[in-house]
């Protein structure tokens, strides 16, 4: 009975040893994913910012796309978004995942009112001749680089 | 009266249309259907709506010509003009936005304009499923400036959608209609419409082989058979289901 109980109090032991590392890991995870950086991305690579809003960003984390329920379904809060679509909804659906940035590639230009109501929810729409790829690559090095220091 | 109509058909002039799909086998399908309202819609080019009109004219049959065009967001919208002159007007508005990529007939089809003999009289360079450079706003201006129907099409639907590809309708956008693909019924699509609210709901077959044709289609109240009148009635919903 004793041996059993020992047991029990070893394994309940064990899990908790383990729920605190895998918290304390979860954390350290959570913390790297969420922890905001400062980019000024016409400093970074060559963009125009189409909207009256600040230059500079504090984002966590990119998430590209075009199809916009995509984006309502997986981008998360903080996140710059890369996209080729300039349509208003595009303005309507970085309000809602509070998406404090918003780059269109390709050289698309933003519709008038999508940029109107951008600076309405205070979002910086950025214009760029660059391809998603690369402006999403030189986001990664530069989110990556800034973790590291 | 009350029409049963289906409102989205493709030709042989859609490269994923088959070959079969020959004005004289779409007004015969038609009749076999019982259908006496019928839309032809190709991929961003009205170019054998005309001569399906005037085939089926002698069948009692009325063709709302048109297309199905393909906006700079992807998305698939029914644009119906009233008479062959805003027809005309709409085909070369289309033809100035084309991208510059050329079809590939091996992979995606052939494109070809027919006559009533199924001759072929021409065949289009450029690919038709390809976005066009019209922004969908930009789109619903102008078919409301030529005095047609704009009907964004198979809104449920995962790809080419206003669904998939803008998220929810755009609250600014004023379709007279939506369309919905013919996998859901009116009633069940009702039920939930989110974001598309109280519109007028169209549900027509989208059939490129002629046996698809009919598959799905509503019934208009009008009184005249013409284009207006059917128009009129789609906007003020007077659609009944089928």
């Amino acid at each position: 009975m004793k041996c059993r109980k020992e047991n029990q109090d070893h394994k309940m032991k064990n899990t908790d040893e383990y729920e605190q590392k895998h918290t304390k890991y979860q954390f350290q995870q959570n913390a790297k994913r969420m922890k905001t950086i400062h980019i000024e991305p016409e400093k970074i690579f060559d963009c125009t910012l189409a909207t009256r809003t600040p230059k500079q960003i504090a984002f966590s984390g990119v998430y590209a796309g075009d199809l916009l329920s995509d984006v309502m379904g997986h981008a998360r809060e903080g996140n710059i978004w890369v996209t080729m679509q300039t349509h208003k909804n595009v303005a309507a659906i970085a309000g809602l995942k509070d998406i404090r940035a918003v780059i269109i590639v390709g050289n698309n230009q933003p519709d008038a009112d999508m940029l109107s109501q951008c600076e309405c929810e205070n979002i910086s729409v950025f214009t760029t001749g660059l391809r998603t790829y690369e402006v999403c690559g030189m986001l990664y090095e530069y989110e990556k680089k800034s973790h590291e220091a | 009266m009350r029409l049963k109509a289906d409102l989205h058909i493709h030709t042989v002039l859609s490269p994923c249309g088959s070959l079969w799909m020959s004005p004289a086998i779409i007004v015969q399908r038609a009749l076999e259907e019982g259908l006496q309202v019928i839309g032809i819609t190709d991929h961003n080019s009205c170019l054998n709506a005309a001569i399906i009109q005037s085939m089926a004219q002698s069948h009692g049959i009325f063709v709302m010509t048109g297309a199905e065009v393909c906006t700079a967001e992807d998305v698939h919208c029914l644009c119906f003009m009233k008479d062959l002159h805003q027809l005309d007007v709409f085909q070369k508005y289309l033809e100035t936005h084309y991208t510059t990529v050329q079809n590939n007939t091996q992979r995606f089809g052939e494109q070809l304009v027919v006559d009533e003999n199924e001759n072929i009289i021409a065949e289009v360079p450029q690919l038709l499923l390809a976005a066009t450079n019209i922004s969908i706003n930009a789109l619903r201006s102008k078919v409301r400036e030529l005095g047609g129907l704009f009907i964004p099409a198979h809104v449920n639907r995962s790809s080419y959608s206003i669904s998939s590809q803008l998220g929810f309708m755009p609250p600014d956008l004023y379709p007279d209609a939506i369309e919905i693909s013919r996998q859901i019924s009116i009633q069940q699509f009702s039920e939930n419409p989110g974001s598309f609210g109280k519109l007028p709901i169209i549900q027509s077959s989208d059939a490129h082989n002629p046996e698809d044709i009919g598959r799905a289609y509503i019934f208009i109240n009008t009184k005249n058979l013409c284009f207006e009148s059917i128009a009129e009635a789609i906007r003020t919903n007077k659609i009944i289901s089928m």
